[in-house]
């Protein structure tokens, strides 16, 4: 019978596609002024697929499209053309937003609450029940670690508590997946790694994580795979480490050897007519990938990464 | 003048009565009712507007996908967002707009009426021989007035600045209903606005009260020192609020109404105290101005001269509102026929009043009203008695009138000397209804009526409802008031959201006056007539004097555009209609069928606007 012939085939391509929490194909976005006239290409035919469980990491510079992309994503802005799809459905699609936490670049809350009259705001917005709201605020307020603040009102916040309060919000429907832009700007050190250490725990239990950085250093530990934008355009797809190691140089570095040994070494080396620098594969630094990048842009305009 | 107004019934107002519409006849549209006006235009608006967000999708994503994209809209508000509504997340978005209003400091709206109402102490103690009138005329338009600009303000600037903002970021990504962000805007809002009102309602009521409280000192040689030929004197209280009562003291030196006379629309209850000139008199608080009459108005037909049914004279500085009837000797009357007249309701006879007005051609005698009569009119052609005797009446301008019609009225005399009475509810009422007939009676001089001139006023209603009746107008209106403010909010920036609720506002009330222009058409024609007219400097009595056929095109596009502009002044709800302050004011009861009126315009714009707000808000590009 055709029905039995044709379920193995469903069976086998649902999980593929369960695995695929969002994709964009060609997504372009360009902003119009008020006469409907192109004004800014913010981004270009973007294709992307981000799978189930892994950190996801958007790298760019300012204004490279990865606001763009996260409220593409999120159904705050409309392609203008191509499609997103979030769990395989439109972006636009408010049944998704169940499913889903999000923290702005800059934390957009009501300035008049206090953290927990935010916390619970958000929760109504869930429709949870009295109950289940209480014990969520307090969880997410000792996760955060805002205790002693919870009944001050968010105008006197320090930039890192906003960004707290705003990371308890997008996480009050213990979400599947989690949109974080920006999530350490402006945050001190210590507050960057409790950040991406928070990031990574949430990983753990299983949430897919897309995240936004024009701070390499900040990505690069906690992202299992980065796409790098730049003026819109996806530049370079990737694991981090492949992306960050430059293939062609090879460095050792040892202990404990002789000088005896080193002199071998050396010579054989020598021999194979190199000289020794370093025993190390190097990895690139922030600027020196994206003045790599911005180079090649103006050297070859229009290339474009191929998904790895 | 007396206080003008329609008294229109809730279905005569609601239903259309098409056999009396005709299209070419201006006057005959107000005849289609509220429910194929407003419904039908705003049904018709519904089926527009996806039609041209239609256009526009096409424009941008092609035939197939724009409907895709329209129909998708409009098939999942119905399929998952009507159903998928909820209150808990409505009421999350009212707290938090009830929250951003406080801090946006609302109170100081209060303030200002707190400040307003004390300075107004000072200004509206003046001479002025209907403070009661004044007194609620301003405590009503000043609550109007703040309330309004405070829900315009409140409601036209919540969205765009959520949205500049961005705090509508975090919220449009939770799983709300853009429904339900609109509602629970308009619900906070009118929350706020609520408790606004109730306060200011309470202190209005509170200073109307004080501020009209007085009392006169009257004593004992206040009196005059002869009597007149029947034994009666006349005294006069102290001067307090600007005003004094005459008194008329009986032979026995009682008062025997036990009241003052009336003065300044009220009058004071007295009791007296002790013998000869030791007596005292003490004077209670003033009554009978704040009042709620509830009339029950009858229907209006008039008789000309000939006594043929006539739409009345027109004197010319009048509005058709009121009409003329002809005095002396002729057959031209005013006949308001009243139902539901039975001794249960009536026992004491008729309790007719009057407001009639008074047009004089020559001064007469001035210092009495003109004469009118009354008759008493049977409806039934084929009764034994067909009508009462006439009943004459000094005509008072400027005041309510009342005049009792006694049950048994006397016609005469039997053989033996009584008199031969006939009773109103057994010879003259037929089926519960009767016919109360006035006419003018001195030559040359004129009444003008207007429907609810007379009526019966069997007893009052309660002034402090009747008060809470006029908030509840401004209520309906404030609640409207901010859904649309809502809905240009959606779309529209602040300040152009708060222009253009002002502008709804003001075309509602000038689309109800429009209309009202246009039902009222007599002579003069369309916008390109009367253009015409103008620039040939022609009076509206000449003929055009152009070509024919180009006449009658100009005169049939003037049609169609007035068919327009009429259903256009239905967009917006007739603001007109909302303003009972001057029933208050007056002291008339603000009717039942007004207030369903109100109600059902209420219900309907703000159903209407809040849907469109829902479409502009979901369809709308958050970020873009
Ligand atoms: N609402 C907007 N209107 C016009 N241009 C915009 C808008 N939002 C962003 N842009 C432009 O789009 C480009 C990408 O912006 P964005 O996605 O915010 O960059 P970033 O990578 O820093 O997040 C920028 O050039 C920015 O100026
Ligand atoms: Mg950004």
């Amino acid at each position: 019978m055709p029905s039995q012939l044709e379920a193995p085939d469903v069976a086998k391509a649902a999980p593929a596609s369960g695995d695929v929490v969002i994709e964009t194909r060609s997504l372009t976005k360009v902003f119009r002024d008020f006469w409907g006239r192109p004004k800014v290409r913010a981004l270009n035919a973007l294709d992307l697929q981000i799978r189930r469980g892994e950190i996801f990491g958007l790298l760019g510079p300012n204004g490279s499209g990865k606001s763009t992309t996260i409220k593409l994503l999120l159904g705050l802005l409309f392609p203008s053309s191509g499609q997103a799809l979030v769990f395989g459905k439109d972006a636009t699609d408010v049944a998704k937003n169940e499913r889903i936490g999000y923290l702005p670049e800059e934390s957009y809350l009501y300035k008049f609450l206090n953290a927990e009259e935010t916390l619970d705001f958000y929760a109504r917005l869930f429709n949870m029940t009295p109950a289940v709201r209480k014990q969520r605020i307090e969880q997410l307020i000792q996760l955060v670690g805002i205790q002693h603040a919870r009944r001050r009102q968010l105008r006197e916040y320090s930039k890192g508590m906003t960004r707290r309060i705003g990371l308890a919000q997008a996480l009050i429907n213990d979400p599947e997946l989690i949109l974080l832009d920006e999530p350490t700007s402006g945050l001190d050190p210590i507050g960057t790694r409790e950040m991406k250490d928070l990031i990574l725990k949430l990983r753990d239990q299983g949430k897919t994580i897309l995240m936004s950085s024009h701070l390499l250093p900040d990505v690069q530990d906690v992202c299992d795979r980065i796409a790098i934008l730049h003026q819109g355009e996806l530049k370079e797809l990737g694991a981090v480490s492949e992306l960050l190691t430059v293939q062609d140089v090879t460095q050792f570095k040892a202990k404990g050897l002789s000088p005896a040994a080193e002199d071998e070494i050396r010579a054989v080396i020598a021999r194979h007519g190199g000289e020794l620098l370093k025993v190390e594969h190097p990895t690139l630094s922030l600027e020196e990938l994206f003045l790599n990048i911005v180079k090649d842009s103006e050297a070859r305009p229009g290339r474009r990464a191929q998904q790895k | 003048m007396p206080f003008e107004h329609h008294i229109i019934e809730y279905w005569e107002w609601m239903l259309p009565n098409l056999s009396e519409v005709r299209l070419l006849d201006a006057r005959s549209w107000s005849n289609i009712g509220f429910l194929m006006g407003a419904s039908g235009v705003l049904l018709l608006l519904a089926f527009l507007f996806p039609f041209l967000w239609f256009l526009i999708a096409v424009i941008k994503h092609g035939p197939s996908e724009g409907f895709y994209l329209v129909a998708k809209s409009i098939y999942g508000g119905i399929t998952e967002d009507l159903p998928g509504f909820s209150f808990r997340r409505t009421y999350a978005i009212a707290k938090v707009a009830v929250q951003e209003a406080i801090r946006n400091r609302v109170l100081v709206g209060f303030a200002v009426f707190v400040l307003l109402m004390l300075f107004a102490g000072l200004f509206l103690d003046v001479e002025n021989s209907n403070r009661a009138k004044s007194y609620i005329s301003f405590v009503l338009w000043a609550t109007n007035c703040l309330v309004m600009l405070m829900a315009v303000i409140l409601s036209a600037f919540s969205i765009p600045n959520d949205i500049k903002s961005k705090t509508i970021y975090t919220v449009v990504t939770k799983p709300i209903r853009a429904g339900e962000i609109v509602l629970g805007r308009v619900i906070g809002f009118s929350a706020v606005g609520s408790v606004m009102l109730l306060m200011m309602g309470l202190i209005s009521y509170v200073f109307v009260v004080r501020g009209l409280s007085h009392t006169h000192v009257l004593k004992a040689d206040s009196f005059a020192t002869k009597a007149d030929p029947t034994g009666k004197r006349e005294g006069v209280t102290s001067r307090d609020a600007h005003h004094r009562h005459r008194v008329i003291m009986d032979k026995s030196g009682n008062i025997t109404t036990g009241e003052t006379e009336s003065e300044h629309g009220h009058f004071h209850r007295i009791e007296s105290e002790g013998e000869g000139a030791n007596r005292t008199y003490k004077v209670g608080a003033a009554r009978g101005d704040l009042i709620a009459r509830s009339p029950i108005f009858g229907k209006l037909r008039r008789l000309d001269p000939a006594g043929n049914p006539s739409e009345g004279i027109n004197v010319g500085d009048e509005w058709t509102y009121r009409t003329f009837i002809e005095g002396g000797n002729n057959r031209s009357a005013a006949i308001w026929t009243f139902s539901n007249v039975t001794p249960e309701r009536y026992p004491e006879g008729l309790p007719l009043e009057m407001n009639l007005s008074v047009f004089r051609t020559f001064k007469g005698v001035i210092a009495r009203g003109v004469m009118g009569e009354i008759t008493l009119r049977n409806v039934n052609p084929d009764a034994k008695v067909k009508s009462s005797p006439p009943i004459t009446f000094e005509s008072r301008e400027y005041v309510a009138h009342r005049f009792p019609i006694d049950r048994k009225l006397k016609i005469g005399k039997n053989p033996d000397g009584t008199d031969l009475t006939m009773d109103i509810f057994e010879d003259l009422v037929h089926e519960g209804k009767i016919e109360v007939s006035i006419r003018c009676i001195e030559h040359s001089q004129y009444f003008g009526i207007a429907q609810p001139d007379v009526y019966l006023r069997p007893s009052d209603s309660f002034f402090f409802v009747n008060f809470a009746k006029g908030y509840l107008s401004i209520w309906l209106q404030m609640v409207l008031v901010t859904c649309f403010g809502v809905m240009f909010s959606t779309f529209l920036s602040g300040p152009v959201a708060m222009m253009a609720t002002w502008c709804a506002i003001g075309l509602g009330f000038f689309g109800g006056l429009a209309r009202d222009v246009l039902t009222n058409l007599v002579t003069g024609g369309g916008p390109i007539e009367s253009g015409i007219r103008i620039l040939q400097q022609k009076n509206t009595s000449s003929d055009l004097d152009v070509y024919l056929p180009l006449e009658l095109a100009i005169k049939y596009s003037d049609k169609a555009m007035l068919v327009v502009v009429e259903g256009l002044t239905y967009i917006l709800p007739n603001y007109g209609n909302f303003d009972t302050s001057q029933f208050v004011a007056n002291g008339y009861d603000v009717y039942p069928d007004l207030v369903g009126q109100q109600l059902t315009m209420a219900v309907v714009y703000a159903l209407s606007a809040s849907i469109a707000a829902y479409f502009f808000l979901k369809t709308r590009e958050i970020a873009g």
